[in-house]
């Protein structure tokens, strides 16, 4: 997570730590402990909001909107581990493999299975039983089996970046009960989930077992299905410890003295243009339509200055060659290149534009674009479409698409943005190819990219180590709650602007 | 250079290009300047001289940028037909550190370890001949006793471990006459120091869940040492103060420092006085140790990895 605040403890900061060691030898010990604010602490409820609806824990749903499957893998995270984990620098670390190797062409791959780890109602975790979750989440273009101590996994075809892929998105390992419910060898164990209107409530208790560790925290107890303004409220009255800032809230948050932290800008919202659509079959047209946005106004008034003008599809602190894709902002020029196409996008032939309904931010981005391409002379008819993966999409001209990155590491980061766009996400092992993959959908102004936003969270006072991966997410296993904060301590940084 | 040689292989037979050198990284302006210099000189066939006319129309441009894990080098050569984009990483260049001041006692700090693996404690054993290097024992959170001599691990001992493991482990390692005696996991097990074998082991009274690791009982040793704690006592280092080594109060997310104090300074109503200028480092503190052989874990935030310094003080006064 990002910080942008100075959080370094200034040196005077001791005054208050070492102010007791004057006192007699027999309670410096005592002093001492007391002041010992940096080892964490155990117990307590850690209280946490959310607002996208997810309706059970299994990792086999393949909710089709974004921002469900993010929802849906964070809490997945709660209760189940992966093979492998990313750790904080985008490095592949074991998870419940400790090694893997594989043949000398990458077909065959064999990950050796962590010795007595048990799932959390206690039966040991065995290669047999891992093999079947994976199985059932990587489909059958795999072939999944398992021997004395290890999983393996194949495949016709070469599994570049297979790690990567066992370290990012669903695939979990878990055990289907008797009575058909999941359980799971990750930190915390599902007790309770009721619904409460339009929310829902769900309970979980510390993972006493857990092989890497209880978590800090007896209880998690997560409200979902909270409205952005609601968290804003129970955070700020104390409702909460945990909830999730909209772009628009985060700095009215912070103006309320919120603690507040925001991972880099990771979320993409990129225009997708249909090539085959009459409308923007004209590639003029399309570079048209880059050319008339005013990407800056997005990300600083609409976004509240909580997203960064987007020139590629990865971030430039994932990518570091974004320079490389310049845009701009040129009235004058979109006009010419339209005039030059000779489409007329008229009153009776708009320009149809579709966003997904239930998200306020997206609406919000979607006027703009609307109100920028009318001045370039495109008429565009905006459209709310219900995006919850059940319906099929739209057909339209232009879709305004959200994308989060699932990885720190440009190829792997690419692979998850390109495929849900319709893009080819071929095979990327070097930095140049990585270029290739991104070069070819923006300079046929298919793609357009316009922000990068961050995930922003407010916290209250209690948490403490929240060391939150910079490309978003959470690790609620090592948060731990201490008492409050004085003000102006500066044992809790906030990147509030 | 790597990339000098792909912009040479990319070029036109017999062009030259006008280059053009851009530093957008973080790179301090000097350090840009440094390696824009290199560059020319390893480009200087392919690159006109300014004043010269470019007749092929061929362009090079340059930039130096970064990611978040390494410099990202770009070089674009544009000709009339065409753009040939060629991108190279390289890492980033460490960071100096050095704790400079005006302070009665100055400290430094020797880093002799770095790695994945979360450190928990480590000692310095010297060797019987003065010439040979220091053995340093580094104790992991998995249990596992590293023995690194030259800045090489020759060998490594699994302790036994009695209570399941901790997401804040915490461990001991202390000189014995003839042993180290590695607190681990609820047990207490005696390492020969020649045959570098465990000798002996046994439980220790722990308290309930993992509550030993995050918050143990005060023992006569601790009081002294403070281990855990992230400040302890110094003996012998300068005859006129005491110093308390301590590291600073924020979470596992604050980058730390350690700062030498003087106790005496301390009254329940004013500050302690430092005696030393901080040293800073690019993570949180996890760990102080040692009376007389001082040392600290650091938890690189930027790296990721695990570093063991050993600390040495200088009396100046």
């Amino acid at each position: 997570m990002r910080r942008t605040a100075s959080s370094f403890p200034a040196p005077d900061s001791w005054r208050g730590r070492f102010a007791f060691l004057a006192l007699a030898a027999a309670s410096l010990w005592l002093c001492i402990r007391a002041d010992a604010s940096v080892r964490p602490r155990f117990g307590g409820t850690l209280r946490v909001q959310m607002s996208e609806r997810v309706e059970n824990l299994d990792p086999r749903q393949r909710p089709s909107a974004p921002a469900q499957t993010a929802a849906l893998e964070r809490l997945d995270t709660l209760v189940f581990d992966r093979l492998i984990r990313l750790d904080a620098r985008g490095t592949l670390q074991p998870g419940l493999a400790v090694s893997w190797q594989y043949d000398a062409q990458g077909k065959r791959w064999l990950f050796r299975l962590r010795d007595g780890v048990k799932f959390s109602d206690g039966t040991p975790l065995t290669p047999p039983v891992a093999a079947m979750a994976l199985q059932q989440l990587l489909g059958v273009s795999f072939d999944v089996s398992a021997n004395s101590d290890s999983v393996v996994i194949g495949a016709d075809q070469p599994l570049v970046g297979l790690p990567m892929q066992l370290a990012t998105g669903r695939y979990f390992i878990f055990r289907a009960g008797d009575d058909g419910s999941l359980v799971g060898t990750g930190p915390f164990r599902y007790t309770l989930i009721e619904s409460m209107g339009a929310a829902t409530h769900m309970e979980f208790d510390a993972n006493e077992t857990c092989w890497a560790g209880r978590p800090y925290v007896d209880k998690l107890a997560l409200s979902i299905g909270i409205n952005g303004d609601q968290q804003a409220d129970a955070i700020a009255f104390g409702q909460a410890d945990i909830v999730e800032l909209p772009p628009s809230q985060v700095r009215r948050a912070a103006q309320r003295g919120i603690r507040t932290v925001s991972s880099d800008p990771e979320e993409l919202f990129a225009l997708v243009l249909d090539a085959a659509r009459p409308a923007v079959q004209d590639p003029h047209v399309r570079q048209a339509i880059s050319l008339a946005i005013d990407r800056t106004s997005i990300a600083n008034v609409i976004l509240q200055g909580q997203g960064a003008v987007a020139v590629g599809l990865l971030p430039n602190w994932i990518s570091g060659y974004a320079h490389l894709f310049p845009v701009s902002f040129d009235l004058p020029q979109a006009k010419d290149l339209l005039s030059a196409s000779g489409r007329q996008l008229s009153r009776s032939s708009p320009l149809v534009l579709v966003y997904d309904s239930s998200d306020t931010e997206a609406r919000a981005v979607a006027d703009r674009v609307s109100v920028n391409l009318r001045e370039a002379g495109i008429v565009v008819q905006a459209s709310g479409q219900p995006v919850d993966g059940k319906a099929k999409p739209p057909a339209a001209d232009v879709r305004l698409v959200r994308e989060r990155t699932h990885a720190p590491v440009a190829a792997p980061a690419l692979f998850g943005l390109l495929q849900p766009l319709g893009e080819p996400a071929a095979n990327m092992k070097t930095l140049d190819d990585v270029y290739d993959a991104e070069r070819a959908p923006l300079e046929a102004y298919r793609v357009i990219p316009l922000v990068h936003v961050s995930e922003s969270y407010g916290l209250s006072p209690q948490v403490r180590d929240w060391i939150a991966p910079r490309w978003g997410g959470w690790d609620l296993a090592d948060v731990w709650l201490g008492p409050p904060a004085s003000a102006g301590s500066s044992a809790l940084g906030s990147n509030a602007p | 250079m790597k990339l000098a040689d792909e912009i040479g292989a990319k070029m036109p037979p017999g062009a030259q290009a006008s280059c053009e050198f851009a530093n957008l990284s973080s790179l301090p302006a000097e350090d840009a300047a440094r390696i824009e210099q290199s560059f020319r000189e390893a480009l200087r066939s392919w690159c006109i001289p300014q004043s010269a006319q470019n007749a092929a129309g061929v362009e090079l441009s340059v930039t130096l940028s970064e990611n978040w894990k390494e410099l990202v080098w770009t070089a674009q050569i544009r000709t009339s037909g065409a753009t040939i984009v060629l991108l190279e990483t390289s890492p980033r260049t460490a960071k100096s550190q050095g704790a400079p001041g005006a302070m009665p006692l100055t400290l430094r700090a020797e880093k002799i370890w770095e790695g994945p693996r979360r450190i928990l404690d480590f000692v310095t054993l010297q060797p019987q001949s003065p010439v040979a290097p220091p053995e340093f024992w580094l104790l992991t959170d998995d249990g596992v006793v590293l023995r690194q001599v030259g800045g090489t691990i020759i060998s490594q001992l699994q302790l036994p471990r009695s209570v399941p493991l901790s997401r804040d482990p915490v461990g001991d390692l202390t000189k014995d006459v003839r042993d180290v005696k590695a607190s681990f996991s609820g047990k207490v097990c005696a390492i020969s120091s020649e045959s570098f074998s465990v000798t002996e082991c046994h439980a220790v009274v722990i308290g309930s869940r993992n509550s030993t690791d995050a918050v143990g009982p005060p023992t006569a040793d601790s009081i002294v040492r403070q281990r855990g704690n992230q400040s302890a006592f110094v003996e012998g280092a300068c005859p006129f103060v005491r110093p308390v080594l301590g590291s600073g109060r924020g979470d596992y997310t604050e980058k730390d420092f350690v700062q030498l104090f003087d106790p005496d300074g301390f009254r329940a109503d004013a500050a302690g006085i430092p005696v030393s200028a901080p040293i800073f480092f690019a993570g949180p503190v996890l760990d102080i140790s040692g009376v007389e052989d001082l040392g600290i874990v650091v938890h690189n935030l930027e790296s990721e990895n695990y570093e063991a310094y050993r600390i040495f003080i200088s009396c100046s006064r």
